[in-house]
C-alpha cells in the first residue's frame, strides 16, 4: 500500500566516525531493506606487503586501525611466527596479553562513550572518555604512544615493562574499576538507556551464527564464542569465561561490552601475577616460507590474519579479515523493520570501523 | 601459547558447492573467503569454524579471470567477500544475492590485486627497492 | 536516597580538580617512552643506509656519495624502527612533538661529516 522511498544515510553523519554509506529503503518510517556501500577509504594496504620487509610490515599492519592497532600488530606477528615456527619468550607473550587487554579496555570505553553520544547522553559520553584517558596513559607510558602503540615486533616485544610499573598499572586499574562500576551501572540499569536500546535491532542466535557475526555481536545473541578461548598469546594459562547475553538486541550488545571491561581488568591482574622473568625478544634470522592463519579476539570481534611467504623477505600475500567486515551482513539483517530514528544507534551497536573493513 | 592447527584442504572447483553446503549442514560458520595470487593462479580459500573453534579451510585453485559459483545460497553473508574478490582480483562470481557490479570498492586501477598487476618479487628485489628509494 | 547521591556528586564536583589539564598554561603530559620526534646526530652516522632501507614509509633518504641524510617529516610516522636498527647511536627519539609545519615537503637535511682519525683522508670534504 505505502510507497517506498530510498533515504541515503552517510557517508557523512554525526554518529559515524568513518564513512559508511547505507541506502535505506523506507516504507513510511520503517526500514524494509538496506543496501550498504563501502569503498571510501580503501587503501590497498595488503598489497604493500610485496614491497616491504616482513619485519617492518608490522608497523603498517598496526596502522590498519587506529583503535585496535595493537592487536592487529600482534596478530600479524603471530602469523609470521607461525610460518617461521618461532617460540616467543614467555615474558613477551604475557606483555602482549596485558597490552591487548588494555587495548580492549580503551576500545570498549570509547565505544560506550560513542553510544551515549549517539543517543544524546552527553554527560555519560564525557564520563566514559574520562576513564579511557587513564588507560591511554598506561599505554603511552609503557609503549610510547596512546593509540598506535608500536610495541610488537616479530619475535617479541620492543619494550620491557618493569614489575613495579606493572604493579602500578594494576593498582590504577583498581581505582578505575570503581569508576567503571559507576559508569556501567548507568548503561545497564538506567531506565532511559534501557528504553532506548531494548528490543532494537534484534538478531537471533541462529541468524547471528549463520550470517557470520563475530565478537560482542555474536555473544550478545547467545553464542559463547570468544577467540581468546583458543589460547593464543597467554590466554591458555589465564582463566576467564566469555560474557554472553541472550536477547540479541542493542541493549544486550551494550551489556556484553560493559561486562567485558571487568573481564579485561581481571585478565590483566592474572597476567601480572603470573608474568615470568626473562628476555623479551629473540633473534629472528632468515625469511619465512609457508602460510599461516592467525586469529585473535579484537574488541570488535574476531580478526583473521593470513600470511603466505615464499622464502624471500617480502611476503607473497597478506590478508586481513576484520570484524567489521563480517559484521556487515548481520547489521543489514538487524536493521530490517526498525524505524528511521533508530538507524544511527543500530549502526553503532556493531561498533563499525570502516577503515579496518576496507584496509 | 597455543597455535591453531592449519587444516587446509585443496578441492576441485566442481566439489565446491556440495562441500560448502555440507559445512553449512554441519552447522559451521563462514569465517572468511580469501584470495591469493600464487604463481599466476588464484587460490581461493573458504574458512569455516564450528562451535568448538575448529578452524577448517577449503581451497580451490583457478586461473586468472575464471568464473566461480557463489556460495551465497548457503551463506547469505558471503556476498561481501565475493564482491571483494571480484573487485580486487577480476574473477567473475555468478549467482550472488547482492551484486554490486564492480562498485564495492573504488579503486584507481581495475582489479589491482590480480595476477597481471602483481610486480615480480625476485631475490634482486633489494636492489630495486634501493633504486626506488634513490629515484624518488 | 537520590537526593543524597546527587548532593554527594555536586559537592565532589565543586571541590575537585577537573580531570583535564590546563594545557597551554601547564605543559602537556609526556612520558619517557613517548615517541615524539626523531633526532639525527650527524657525527655518529656511518652512512650504512639501514634507516633508509628499512623505513616503513620511505621517509629517510641517505646519499653515500654526497654524505647527506634527509627525512621528510610528513612521511615519517615516528615508529622508531630506524632507532632500533641503527648500529651506532646516530638516531634517537625525543618525547616532545614537533611543531606544526605549513609547507609541504617538511624536509630535515643534514650533512654527515667525514670521521677524522681512522680512514686515511678520502679527499672530498663533505660539504653541501
Amino acid at each position: 500500500m505505502s510507497r517506498q522511498i530510498v533515504i541515503p544515510f552517510g557517508p557523512q553523519h554525526p554518529v559515524l566516525p568513518e564513512p559508511l554509506h547505507l541506502d535505506l529503503v523506507m516504507e513510511d518510517e520503517r526500514v524494509v531493506d538496506v543496501i550498504p556501500s563501502i569503498g571510501y577509504v580503501h587503501r590497498g594496504l595488503e598489497k604493500l606487503v610485496e614491497k616491504r620487509d616482513y619485519k617492518d610490515f608490522v608497523f603498517i599492519a598496526e596502522r590498519i586501525c587506529g583503535i585496535c592497532s595493537f592487536i592487529h600488530g600482534m596478530t600479524y606477528c603471530h602469523a609470521v611466527e607461525g610460518v617461521m615456527d618461532l617460540d616467543v619468550p614467555p615474558r613477551a607473550v604475557y606483555l602482549r596479553t596485558v597490552w591487548s587487554e588494555l587495548s580492549r579496555l580503551h576500545s570498549h570505553l570509547l565505544w560506550l562513550g560513542l553510544l551515549a553520544d549517539s543517543m544524546g547522553f552527553e554527560s555519560l559520553f564525557m564520563q566514559a572518555w574520562r576513564l579511557r584517558e587513564h588507560v591511554l596513559d598506561d599505554l603511552e607510558s609503557t609503549t610510547g604512544n596512546r593509540v598506535i602503540q608500536g610495541a610488537c615486533k616479530v619475535g617479541g616485544v620492543r619494550h620491557d615493562v618493569s614489575d613495579q610499573k606493572l604493579r602500578e598499572i594494576v593498582d590504577g586499574l583498581g581505582q578505575l574499576e570503581a569508576g567503571m562500576q559507576d559508569l556501567t551501572n548507568v548503561f545497564v540499569h538506567d531506565d532511559s538507556v534501557k528504553h532506548r536500546l531494548s528490543d532494537l535491532g534484534v538478531l537471533t542466535e541462529q541468524q547471528a551464527w549463520d550470517l557470520g557475526a563475530a565478537g560482542p555481536v555474536l555473544r550478545a545473541s547467545g553464542v559463547a564464542n570468544d577467540i581468546r578461548q583458543t589460547g593464543y598469546a597467554a590466554y591458555d594459562e589465564l582463566e576467564f569465561t566469555p560474557v554472553v547475553e541472550t536477547a540479541g538486541d542493542c541493549y544486550a550488545r551494550t551489556v556484553v561490552r560493559a561486562k567485558e571491561l571487568f573481564t579485561s581488568v581481571d585478565l590483566i591482574r592474572q597476567a601480572v601475577d603470573r608474568i615470568p622473568e626473562g628476555p623479551i625478544d629473540m633473534k629472528v634470522t632468515g625469511n619465512p616460507k609457508g602460510e599461516f592463519y592467525a586469529r585473535s579476539e579484537q574488541p570488535r570481534g574476531e580478526v583473521v590474519h593470513y600470511v603466505k611467504a615464499n622464502g624471500t623477505k617480502n611476503l607473497v600475500r597478506f590478508r586481513v579479515r576484520t570484524p567489521t567486515f563480517t559484521n556487515l551482513p548481520p547489521l543489514l539483517a538487524a536493521m530490517k523493520g526498525i524505524e528511521l530514528a533508530d538507524v544511527p544507534v543500530v549502526v553503532l551497536s556493531i561498533d563499525p570501523c570502516i577503515g579496518c573493513a576496507e584496509r | 601459547m597455543k597455535r591453531e592447527a592449519q587444516l587446509i584442504e585443496t578441492i576441485e572447483l566442481g566439489d565446491l558447492l556440495p562441500r560448502v553446503e555440507r559445512q553449512k549442514k554441519a552447522g559451521d560458520r563462514l569465517v572468511a573467503i580469501s584470495c591469493a595470487v600464487v604463481e599466476g593462479e588464484n587460490e581461493i580459500t573458504y574458512s569455516f569454524e564450528d562451535r568448538a573453534h575448529r578452524f577448517l579451510h577449503l581451497r580451490i585453485v583457478v586461473p586468472p579471470g575464471a568464473t566461480i559459483p557463489s556460495v551465497t545460497p548457503s551463506y547469505w553473508g558471503a556476498f561481501v567477500y565475493e564482491n571483494e574478490i571480484h573487485d580486487l582480483y577480476g574473477l567473475t562470481v555468478t549467482g550472488m544475492n547482492v551484486d554490486f557490479g564492480g562498485h564495492f570498492y573504488a579503486t584507481k586501477v581495475p582489479y589491482p590485486f590480480a595476477a597481471a598487476a602483481s610486480p615480480k618479487v625476485t631475490p634482486a628485489g633489494k636492489e630495486a627497492q634501493e633504486k626506488e628509494c634513490l629515484d624518488r | 536516597m537520590g537526593v543524597f547521591t546527587i548532593a554527594k556528586t555536586i559537592t565532589r564536583n565543586l571541590f575537585s580538580r577537573p580531570p583535564t589539564s590546563r594545557y597551554p598554561a601547564e605543559p602537556a603530559k609526556r612520558f619517557d617512552l613517548t615517541r615524539g620526534h626523531l633526532v639525527f646526530t650527524p657525527e655518529g652516522c656511518r652512512v650504512c643506509r639501514v634507516c633508509m632501507l628499512r623505513c616503513p614509509t620511505q621517509a629517510i633518504v641517505v646519499d653515500r656519495e654526497k654524505r647527506t641524510w634527509e627525512c621528510d617529516h610528513f612521511r615519517c610516522i615516528t615508529c622508531g624502527n630506524c632507532v632500533d636498527l641503527c648500529p651506532t647511536d646516530a638516531l634517537h627519539l625525543e618525547p616532545a612533538y614537533r611543531s606544526p609545519e605549513a609547507a609541504h615537503p617538511a624536509k630535515e637535511f643534514h650533512t654527515i661529516p667525514v670521521p677524522p682519525p681512522k680512514p686515511e683522508a678520502g679527499g672530498e670534504k663533505a660539504e653541501a
